[in-house]
């Protein structure tokens, strides 16, 4: 039989498989692995935004970080978190708000973040360019 | 001219008359005694029957409606979101003032420094593997320096950079800016710390660089997920043993199934050549306990 588990509980997990397969990582992990599993689990993230479920984003960078033995600083991890949220601009209402709060919460810890992600939306304008 | 004789009226036959009345008086007794209405209610059941299926298949219809409406309403927004980006990636250049910025030599070196110098942008796994070992010698030198401090300059732009080094072509955007981001940060004795001054910085890598190759056979990558696939199908194992069914994997976690985990079972199977090169790399890792799993306070 189906079991209905909340998205918030599937959400949990999915997060914990990654870092429990980057703490068992044998040896160095390489810090472009990391991004690249972050950059997985856009799709996750951005449903997280739809379904309007909180991620403490530096909390989450801190144990990706963790589990990579901080081979990866969690300041960058949860950089690249929130880099797989949509630019602020082109959204509206709750999502928008979502974004905002995420970067403001993260700011409390790295207050750096706010320009940093000012700076990604400034590159992607300019890459596109 | 005879009359004719009137016929008499005919009378009504008496044993239908007899019924009629018989079948009043029994209808009367039954609706005293309660009957004729049970009688009726076969038939009025089969008439609310009747209704309650229109009734449903009304409100089938309206709900199909509203689901449509609703689908309309999502698709509309969707697609406003779409055409949003859509403007913003194909809109006029707007006029920014950070095309004016001129850099210093130091900045060019930078740039050029990221875009050719150290990237793994158009090399084969071979090479790329070679650069990645060469690198680990240097920082291996590096550590087992007597005095890490070593001036700036003689550092090819420091640890605060490595990203720019090999991450760039795996995650371009995040790492290059956080290095950029980095990297302005040393130079804001310098007077250069601005965004304008990053930003004009990302142009000139852009224009030394050709183009860029995020994932294909040829990358570093397939070496590093070798490692990372068993390990995966444990935590899966894992999940499953919480109650999550398959169903569930493949549908609700987008993450476990995307283009990363596809190309983790490809570089698993051991006729694939970074198996080879991954012996190479395996001399400079060193193996960890389990650890355990842990999902408490994620969000």
């Amino acid at each position: 039989m189906k079991k209905n588990i909340p998205f918030k509980e599937i959400l949990k997990i999915e997060l914990e498989g990654w870092c429990y397969g980057i703490s068992n990582y044998p040896g160095e992990i390489h810090a472009g692995l990391i991004h690249r599993i972050i950059q997985e689990l856009q799709g996750t993230i951005c449903r997280a935004m739809e379904e309007d479920v909180e991620i403490d984003f530096v909390k989450l960078g801190t144990k990706i970080a963790q589990a990579s033995r901080y081979m990866v600083d969690e300041r960058e991890v949860t950089f690249s978190l929130l880099c797989q949220l949509p630019n602020p601009n082109y959204l509206d209402g709750k999502e928008q708000q979502y974004v905002r709060r995420a970067i403001q919460k993260a700011c409390e810890t790295f207050p750096e973040i706010e320009q940093m992600m000012e700076l990604k939306w400034k590159f992607d304008e300019e890459a596109v360019e | 001219m005879e009359l004719r004789k009137k016929e008499p009226a005919r009378e009504t036959q008496w044993p239908v008359r007899r019924d009629k009345e018989e079948a009043l008086r029994m209808t009367l007794k039954e609706l005293r005694n309660g009957q004729a209405i049970n009688r009726a209610e076969p038939r009025n059941r089969q008439n609310m029957r009747r209704l309650d299926v229109s009734a449903r298949r009304l409100n089938q219809i309206r709900t199909q409606e509203n689901v449509a409406q609703q689908n309309r309403v999502y698709q509309a927004r969707e697609n406003q979101k779409i055409n949003n980006i859509k403007r913003n990636l194909t809109g006029p250049k707007s006029s920014n003032s950070t095309t004016n910025i001129n850099l210093d030599e130091r900045s060019l070196e930078f740039a050029n420094f990221i875009a050719t110098q150290e990237s793994l942008e158009g090399l084969t796994l071979e090479q790329a593997v070679e650069r990645r070992l060469e690198n680990l010698e240097q920082e291996k030198a590096r550590a087992n320096a007597p005095d890490p401090s070593v001036e700036f300059s003689k550092i090819p732009f420091a640890n605060e950079l490595r990203m720019a080094q090999y991450l760039d072509i795996l995650a371009v955007n995040p790492s290059l800016i956080f290095a950029s981001y980095e990297f302005k940060e040393v130079l804001a004795q310098q007077g250069q710390n601005s965004l304008e001054w990053v930003v004009a910085l990302w142009r000139e890598i852009n224009k030394k660089r050709k183009k860029f190759k995020y994932f294909s056979e040829d990358d570093l990558m397939e070496v590093l997920v070798i490692q990372f696939y068993p390990i995966l199908l444990s935590a899966i194992t894992k999940v499953l043993s919480r109650g999550v069914t398959e169903d569930v994997i493949s549908s609700e976690m987008p993450s476990y199934n995307g283009e990363l985990v596809q190309l983790m079972r490809q570089a698993a199977a051991e006729d694939h050549p970074a198996h080879a090169i991954l012996e190479q790399v395996k001399e400079y890792t060193q193996f960890s306990g389990d650890v355990a799993w842990d999902d408490s306070d994620l969000i």
